[in-house]
């Protein structure tokens, strides 16, 4: 009787508060793949979802790294050994001078790429993968929704549908892949 | 005091009800003590999905005629500057006011303003966003495009101002057919490429991360099946889940904590190309933070000027009310008193040293054929501002929009009395010289005007203005709640 | 097959080169002009003997040319045919010296606005036509034949072409008259009265410890070549002592710019000045051979010191000083006249009172005039042409040929010359474009410029010059001397002129391909004429080939020595002239001194010397009146301030010039210009002040004139090519500069400066040769002629008034010139720098050369972003133009403001009517630098500089590396170059020697030794940037 296409199941609540309780109460439940869907970030969610701190800051150190050596490894280059040239009687290795342009580019690199792969890993981090196809309009206007995706570990429609009743959810349904909902 | 009754935690108030101080609630603290309240940051109680209407919709309905007529009249200073530029390419810089000893003019002193300009939306965004300084929720979007607009604006000033500006791109540092021939690292001016560039495209990815959730907004909201997937695309497809949201945020906290510093970076670095040179007037140490501060001045006088307006076209006043004018006048009149303190140290350091050179330029910049130039900068910069020792002027929209607009004329001049009465009269009296704008730098100098403003017109129409999600999420859930139903809302569908 | 006789070539390459020469010319031109344009002449024109040898295979070598040009023998540089450079020549025996326009003659050539070809001008009725020579020969002849036609020249000193007036005089009673406009005979007839002998010898300024001017002015006309011997004494710790100046004068002139003591005193009491010291010398200090000579007393006595300084308003002490010192420098002294200020009324008195000094002072005695070099000065002839203007008035004239002169512009008014013009049946011109004077004659004969047509000159010492052509006439023009000969031979007139032209056919019977005879005439006469009277043989033969192309290799030959000049005796008569002194006038006098770039104005379509700024003045394209300081402020003026200045019945509206150091009752204007139709680039530039002038006793009078001037509304901006004047040097030590007390007692005296701090880094080294220069500003009179030079040399664009006035000069080297505000208890304050009474009234004057000083640590360089200026391995400052993109960055940062930018594109014609009109700048400058054969001067070593790109002082790195190239070549050591291998434009065009340029690390480099010197001074040592240029002292001779 349970449609096979069947993606996962929503609900939604009309408050931070009630969404960071509910949070918990999902992830205690020991469900995995499920995902709150939000107008603005809520304080403490990560924690209430039982997520780790985001990997993004190590990417960043990397790439300001990178930067650094670039920058370094370009100006010494040009000026003392590819063409090295007396300008006004300096020296061609004349660090002082090199130091805005490091600091550019370190700061190029690192915000640059933070950015770029913030989007990616938001995109990946997602269940089920790729993202789910239905969304809850209201989650970008004043709707808290909870998702538990069909791709858990211990999914089963009836189950999800009477637990999400159970943590004060309104309007669960469940979703397949037409975005249809059925009770 | 009525409305204290009415909700005691959740307040509500109208703009005109702001005080700028915050509500007591008598007896109401825990001990049975007074309780001090803040007063809202957006006022009118409005909730959740009356933010998205009120800002969205700008971007929905057909342009009013005011936008209209002043759309016409910034395509129109656009034009004439284009028209110039092109006069210019054709000719040379025969046409400027430029000559010898006054070999940046105009141009410069533009460039210079608008990097200026452009530090503010920055500034706004990360700097307050380090110290939560909530109340920036209201202005930082329009606030980042200004800045945005602003480099861009500046970002053509060095390259027209070159002598051969076809040949600009030799000035990046890349692998070539000329030896290769690379660019000096020494030189100042190959410094300002990596700082403005970084600044452009830091900002940009900055304002645009801010953008994603509210181009979902915006594309929840559509009707017309294109424009859907139009903010669809630019949203990245944006769900708001926690997931992304958790890189979101640690993302933009590190893009606030880089742009922080390059904010300063950039115009540090603008001011190299003066401190680093020999010229009385320009080889000063003061420069840096002198030049900084100044940006921020006349940022943060440009946003006031583009808040004003705002308010005003599209009834904003509920997200950004008299409280954020006020802070942000607060901020005018503290950098005021800085810049205003390093005009003073200028002398003071002209005098100290004991340098013959030093000691004339100052003495010529006050006092010589430029003084009244001097006179403009130092009145708009250092006095006027300090109209905001009174609460009520703060508080004035008019006083705010006619000081803004002053500050900005005279931060205009304080680069134009840089540039040049420093050059003018420098070391030998045989090539002292007078530099005065002609017709085609004002052309130029309107056109960029027109430019900014062109810019900025088009972004109010196509984006939300006010970060929404940012908004959201300093609002009181208890006022700017939904009611809660159980009426299943009706399920979207993408793709 | 003459030529190859003058080659050191086989013939075979000689033909070659000949080839490449033509091939190559057309190529360098096809560009910018018709390729006809340059064309080797035909004569064997025979390269200059020390760069013969040079002359590897033709092609892309410059060849040198000795020829003569205005009385100057000058050397003549030339690439692919085209002549690009003119130097002083460097072996000259005549002592004659170059002026601004000699080396600025290449604008002349080239000028765009020359006539093309024979015109019918139609007396000014209908607008002028082409014509042909034909024609004009048709109209001539038979009119030159009928007789009562005149000749009006300018002064002609050319032996031949005096032989052939002569001879066509006597035949067709052709009558001859030569105007110069800028001559007073004064000189000529006090020293043919005093003397019986109107020959003036030469003042040997090298041997006088003591040289005292009334108004002379041997450095603004340096022609005569006096400015060389004059800076021979003017170093001091040299061999011979410094020599004193001391000048009077009434304008600030750039000879009492250069005076150690200089004494205001206006023109029309200069003579009863000069005579009061006289006075004093031979009465009051009973000094010299005169001092017992009753007559001489008698007509002295009316001039008492005290008399006459009382009424010239000095101290009488000022007079019988000067007297004291010139009887204690008996002997070893001279007095000099001769200036505008001879040519007042009063002129003869001061010529007179000059000579009786001079005699006084035992100058001819001691041997301090060099007789041998006596010339009879140039007549002005303003008497003849007074008396030709009544002749056509009277109808006595029938055909008036005009050649070389333009008295429509330049005769005084009364002589109303147009108006007598129009009563001639038949004027013919033979200018060489439509001048004012050309503009209402019949027809226009153009004759060729010196450098494309044959001729010769007469110089001092017996020396004879040939004027040899360097390139084919551009334009369809003939020479001066071919017209006249042809002329006169068609008009049957005998003997040489007849034979001149009968060799241009070919010889009856000639071998079939024998080459064909030159077909100038002008060619046949010279050499027939030197011939007769010179070589004493016959053309043709061998001797007299070897003897003429000898000449033609030196430039010149030793004629037979002139008639020995008389014994210095005064006649007594002549001392009438000290008795007739007119009156000087009651209130304001008037001087009108020629221009000191054009003088009478004739180029005035050059803009080299238009552009060139006043060295007193600094006012470039145009003159002011200039009005002493006390005055001028007293009128409530400003600079620019349009005044009306009346003298008799003229008057003329001019800006008004506060003129440091002039005397408080006298104004002056400059002649030479306001040219109406000398072409695009001179129209109309600056006040024309030659109808002002007066004639009285044949003379043409230029100063002295009764003068009311007077206010009128508007102002006309005047170009400046200096921001500010004065400079106090206790704040601002720029220029090192001492007195001689001074510098005795400490030889580094004037140097002093602040020092800078220590370098944060190790400098870069300089192992094999670094070139350096050093300019000696004692010897530096402030003359210019580097800056044409350079501006020559280095292709440098013209910018016009308008360019002067938006301060965008393109001159690579510019002089400053400075009066020094002179030391008081305390500073200055801020307003010394606009001129103080107390500073200018009695200026100090200083010139600073100032160009690139190749900074060891280039404040340009470092905040260059693209590279394109950096040091070289011989510590040059490189401006690379190529890779230039022109941020100016580099020019802000220069202190020393020598950085030229390109604002505009000066090298190629803008025609676009909707630009040139959206900014007429556009069209002017395009028009100034690139119409028709303009571009022909430019020298194809240089780069032509493109819009937008920066550009300065190379110190002439083209001759650096071509030395360097012929060292190569040679295969000697290329590590250091010993002194004059290189010599930069500038240092060539140098008169004085004050420029000495050279590789610093040679063993033994004089500029070394200079850089070392006490006296010299690098500037602005306190910013670390160590110019390569040294200063030296500029020492005053302070001690009486």
């Amino acid at each position: 009787m349970m449609p096979t296409s069947t993606k996962g199941i929503l609900g939604h609540f009309c408050g931070p508060d009630e969404a960071l309780a509910a949070a918990a109460k999902v992830r205690d439940a020991g469900w995995k793949h499920f995902d709150f869907l939000t107008p603005f970030p809520i304080h403490g969610m990560e924690e209430a979802m039982g997520q780790k701190r985001s990997w993004i800051p190590y990417v960043t150190a990397l790439l300001a790294l990178g930067g650094i050596l670039f920058a370094q490894g370009l100006q010494n280059y040009v000026m003392v050994f590819d063409w090295p040239m007396n300008f006004g009687g300096k020296p061609h290795a004349s660090w002082p001078a090199f130091i805005p342009i490091t600091f550019e580019a370190m700061v190029f690199w690192a915000a640059l790429g933070t950015a770029l792969v913030a989007i990616i890993a938001g995109k990946k981090d997602t269940v089920p993968q790729p993202p789910p196809m239905v969304i809850e309009t209201g989650a970008t206007v004043d709707r808290f929704v909870v998702w538990i995706s069909a791709t858990d570990p211990k999914w089963n429609p009836d189950e999800a549908l009477a637990f999400l009743k159970s943590i004060g959810a309104q309007g669960v349904r469940l979703v397949d892949a037409e975005g249809g909902a059925h009770a | 005091m009525t409305r204290l009754e009415t909700s005691p935690y959740a307040t509500v108030m109208d703009d005109g009800q702001l005080t700028g101080h915050p509500i007591v609630l008598a007896g109401k603290g825990p001990y049975g003590g007074d309780l001090e309240v803040d007063e809202p940051l957006v006022t009118g109680g409005k909730t959740w999905a009356e933010v998205d209407r009120d800002i969205c919709m700008h971007t929905e309905q057909f342009p009013t005629k005011r936008w209209w007529m002043a759309f016409a009249v910034a395509a129109t200073a656009l034009a004439i500057g284009t028209f110039a530029m092109l006069m210019l390419f054709y000719s040379g810089m025969g046409i400027l006011g430029i000559n010898r000893p006054v070999g940046w003019g105009s141009f410069i002193i533009n460039f210079v303003f608008w990097i200026g300009i452009g530090h503010a939306g920055t500034l706004i965004s990360a700097v307050l966003y380090l110290f939560r300084q909530q109340w920036r929720t209201g202005i930082n979007r329009a606030a980042e495009a200004m800045t945005l607009f602003a480099v861009a604006c500046a970002g053509i000033f060095p390259i027209i101002h070159l002598g051969r500006p076809w040949f600009a791109y030799w000035l990046v540092p890349y692998p070539n057919a000329r030896g290769p021939l690379w660019v000096n690292f020494n030189s100042p001016l190959a410094w300002d490429i990596f700082a403005i560039s970084t600044y452009g495209l830091v900002s940009l990815a900055f304002w645009y991360i801010g953008l994603l959730p509210d181009l979902a907004t915006v594309r929840d909201r559509a009707t017309h099946p294109w424009r859907k997937k139009i903010y669809n695309a630019m949203s990245f497809g944006w769900t708001g889940s926690h997931r992304a949201w958790r890189h979101y945020e640690s993302a933009y906290m590190i893009l606030a904590a880089f742009a922080t510093p390059l904010v300063f970076s950039v115009h540090t670095i603008v001011s190299f190309d003066f401190a680093t040179s020999i010229l009385p007037g320009w080889h000063t140490t003061i420069f840096p933070p002198y030049f900084v501060i100044g940006a921020i001045f006349s940022g943060f006088a440009m946003v006031i000027t583009l808040m004003t307006f705002m308010r005003g076209y599209f009834g904003l006043t509920n997200y950004i009310t008299t409280n954020h004018m006020e802070a942000m006048a607060k901020i005018l009149m503290l950098t005021g008193l800085l810049v205003g303190f390093a005009y003073s140290t200028e002398f003071f350091m002209a005098w100290y040293s004991g340098s013959e050179w030093e000691g004339f330029v100052f003495k010529n910049r006050a006092f010589g054929p430029y003084g009244w130039a001097y006179a403009i900068m130092f009145t708009c910069n250092a006095i006027v501002p300090q109209i905001f020792w009174w609460k009520k002027m703060r508080r004035h929209a008019w006083v705010l929009f006619v000081v803004s607009i002053l500050v900005n004329v005279g931060m205009w001049f304080e680069r134009y009395v840089i540039v040049v009465t420093s050059l003018h009269r420098d070391f030998l009296p045989s090539s002292w010289g007078m530099y005065a704008l002609t017709r085609w730098d004002y052309m130029i100098l309107l056109g960029s005007f027109g430019l900014f403003f062109t810019l900025f017109l088009l972004f109010v129409r196509v984006l939300p203005v006010i970060a929404i999600s940012e908004v959201k999420g300093v609002m009181d859930p208890k006022v700017a709640r939904s009611a809660p139903t159980d009426a299943a809302p009706a399920a979207g569908t993408r793709r | 097959m003459k030529r190859n006789e003058t080659s050191p070539h086989p013939e075979a390459l000689e033909v070659d080169r000949r080839e490449f020469l033509r091939v190559g010319g057309a190529l360098a031109a096809a560009g910018a002009l018709a390729s006809a344009g340059c064309r080797q002449p035909q004569e064997a024109t025979v390269p200059f003997h020390d760069m013969s040898e040079k002359l590897v295979d033709g092609q892309g070598q410059p060849r040198f040319f000795a020829s003569v040009l205005d009385g100057s023998p000058v050397l003549l540089r030339t690439r692919e045919g085209r002549p690009i450079l003119v130097a002083p020549s460097p072996d000259d025996a005549s002592g004659r010296g170059t002026t601004l326009r000699h080396h600025a003659a290449l604008m002349d050539l080239y000028d765009p606005d020359r006539a093309p070809g024979p015109v019918w001008v139609r007396r000014g009725k209908g607008a002028p036509v082409a014509s042909a020579w034909t024609v004009v020969t048709s109209e001539v002849v038979p009119r030159l034949a009928k007789g009562s036609a005149v000749l009006l020249t300018g002064p002609v000193s050319s032996p031949s072409l005096k032989a052939a007036i002569a001879e066509i005089s006597a035949k067709t009673g052709l009558v001859h008259v030569a105007y110069a406009p800028l001559e007073s005979d004064a000189v000529a007839t006090a020293w043919l009265r005093a003397f019986g002998d109107a020959r003036v010898p030469r003042p040997r300024l090298d041997k006088a410890d003591l040289v005292v001017g009334f108004g002379a002015e041997f450095l603004d006309d340096p022609s005569d070549g006096l400015e060389r011997d004059f800076a021979l004494r003017r170093a001091p710790g040299g061999g011979a002592p410094m020599s004193r100046f001391i000048q009077l004068e009434g304008r600030l002139t750039l000879t009492g710019a250069n005076a150690d003591r200089r004494i205001r005193v206006r023109d029309s009491e200069l003579a009863s000045v000069a005579a009061a010291v006289a006075h004093a010398v031979v009465i009051g200090q009973r000094a010299g051979p005169l001092a017992n000579d009753a007559e001489v007393a008698k007509a002295l006595a009316p001039f008492a010191p005290e008399v006459v300084a009382k009424r010239a308003g000095i101290d009488p002490s000022v007079l019988t000083g000067l007297a004291a010192e010139l009887a204690k420098a008996r002997g070893r002294a001279v007095v000099l006249a001769g200036g505008t200020a001879s040519a007042s009324p009063s002129g003869e008195t001061l010529e007179m009172a000059t000579l009786l000094l001079n005699l006084s002072i035992d100058a001819f005695g001691a041997g301090l005039f060099d007789e041998a070099a006596a010339e009879a000065p140039r007549a002005g002839g303003a008497r003849a042409l007074a008396a030709l203007a009544d002749d056509l008035r009277a109808g006595k004239v029938a055909t008036l040929i005009v050649a070389g002169a333009n008295p429509v512009y330049d005769a005084p008014a009364s002589v109303r010359f147009a108006e007598a013009l129009a009563k001639v049946s038949f004027v013919v011109s033979l200018n060489d474009r439509v001048d004012e004077t050309a503009a209402l004659a019949d027809f226009l004969a153009p004759a060729s410029h010196p450098f494309e047509s044959w001729g010769d000159e007469a110089l001092p010492r017996g020396l004879f010059a040939v004027q040899q052509p360097a390139i084919q006439p551009l334009y369809d023009t003939k020479g001066l001397l071919d017209l006249l000969v042809a002329w006169g031979a068609a008009a049957g007139v005998p003997g040489a002129v007849a034979a001149a032209v009968a060799a241009t056919a070919p010889a009856p019977g000639a071998a079939p391909g024998a080459p064909a005879p030159n077909p100038n005439p002008g060619w046949h006469y010279l050499r027939a004429h030197w011939g007769r009277t010179l070589l004493g043989r016959e053309p043709g033969t061998p001797a007299f080939e070897a003897a003429w192309n000898a000449v033609l290799r030196d430039g010149y030959l030793q004629g037979p020595a002139p008639a020995a000049a008389p014994p210095r005796r005064l006649a007594v008569p002549a001392l009438a002239l000290l008795g007739s002194l007119p009156e000087a006038p009651a209130g304001l006098e008037l001087q009108l001194y020629p221009h000191f770039a054009l003088r009478d104005g004739r180029g005035a379509n050059n803009g080299w010397l238009q552009e060139f700024p006043d060295p007193v003045t600094r006012i470039s394209w145009g003159g002011a009146v200039s009005i002493a300081p006390r005055r001028f402020d007293e009128m409530k003026l400003a600079n620019g301030d349009l005044v009306e200045v009346k003298a008799g019945e003229a008057t003329l509206i001019a800006p008004a010039y506060r003129h440091a150091g002039m005397h408080h009752d006298q104004v002056a204007i400059p002649l030479g210009l306001g040219r109406s139709a000398c072409g695009v680039i001179g129209n109309g530039i600056g006040p024309n002040a030659f109808p002002l002038r007066a004639i009285s006793g044949g003379r043409t009078v230029s100063a002295g004139i009764p003068v009311t001037v007077r206010r009128v509304t508007g102002r006309e901006e005047l170009a400046f090519a200096q921001g500010s004047d004065v400079i106090d040097r206790d704040r601002r030590p720029l220029v090192p500069a001492t007195t001689l007390t001074a510098f005795e007692k400490d030889a580094k005296a004037g140097t002093e400066q602040a020092k800078g701090g220590p370098s944060a880094w190790p400098e870069h080294k300089f192992p094999d040769a670094r070139w350096a220069m050093a300019i000696d500003l004692s010897k530096c009179n402030g003359c210019g002629k580097c800056v044409i030079g350079c501006q020559a040399e280095n292709n440098i664009p013209v910018v016009g008034r308008r360019g002067v006035l938006d301060r965008r000069e393109m001159s690579w080297i510019r002089i400053d010139r400075y009066y020094d505000a002179p030391k008081k208890d305390g500073r200055w304050g801020a307003e010394v720098w606009d001129g103080p009474l107390a500073v200018v009234e009695e200026p100090q004057t200083l010139f600073t050369p100032m160009l690139c000083q190749h900074c060891e640590n280039a404040p340009c360089e470092t905040v260059c972003p693209f590279v394109a200026t950096m040091h070289s391995e011989d510590g040059l400052n490189q401006q690379i133009y190529n890779r230039c993109v022109g941020t100016r960055y580099c020019a802000n940062n220069c202190p020393f403001k020598v950085r030229r930018f390109n604002f505009w594109e000066y090298s190629t014609a803008k025609t676009s009517a909707l630009f040139r009109a959206l900014d007429r700048r556009i069209g002017r400058f395009s028009d100034l630098n690139t119409r028709g054969l303009m571009q022909m001067k430019n020298n194809p070593e240089v780069t032509v500089r493109g819009r937008g790109v920066m550009e300065k002082c190379s110190f002439c790195i083209q001759r650096i590396r071509e030395a360097r190239a012929a060292a190569t070549r040679a295969g000697r050591k290329k590590d250091h170059f010993a002194d004059g291998v290189v010599v930069p434009a500038c240092m060539e065009a140098c008169p004085t020697g004050a420029i000495t340029f050279g590789d610093i690390h040679a063993p033994g480099s004089r500029v070394a030794a200079l850089a070392a010197h006490p006296r010299a001074m690098k500037l602005l040592e306190a910013t670390g940037v160590k110019p390569s240029i040294s200063y030296l002292t500029k020492v005053r001779h302070d001690k009486a």
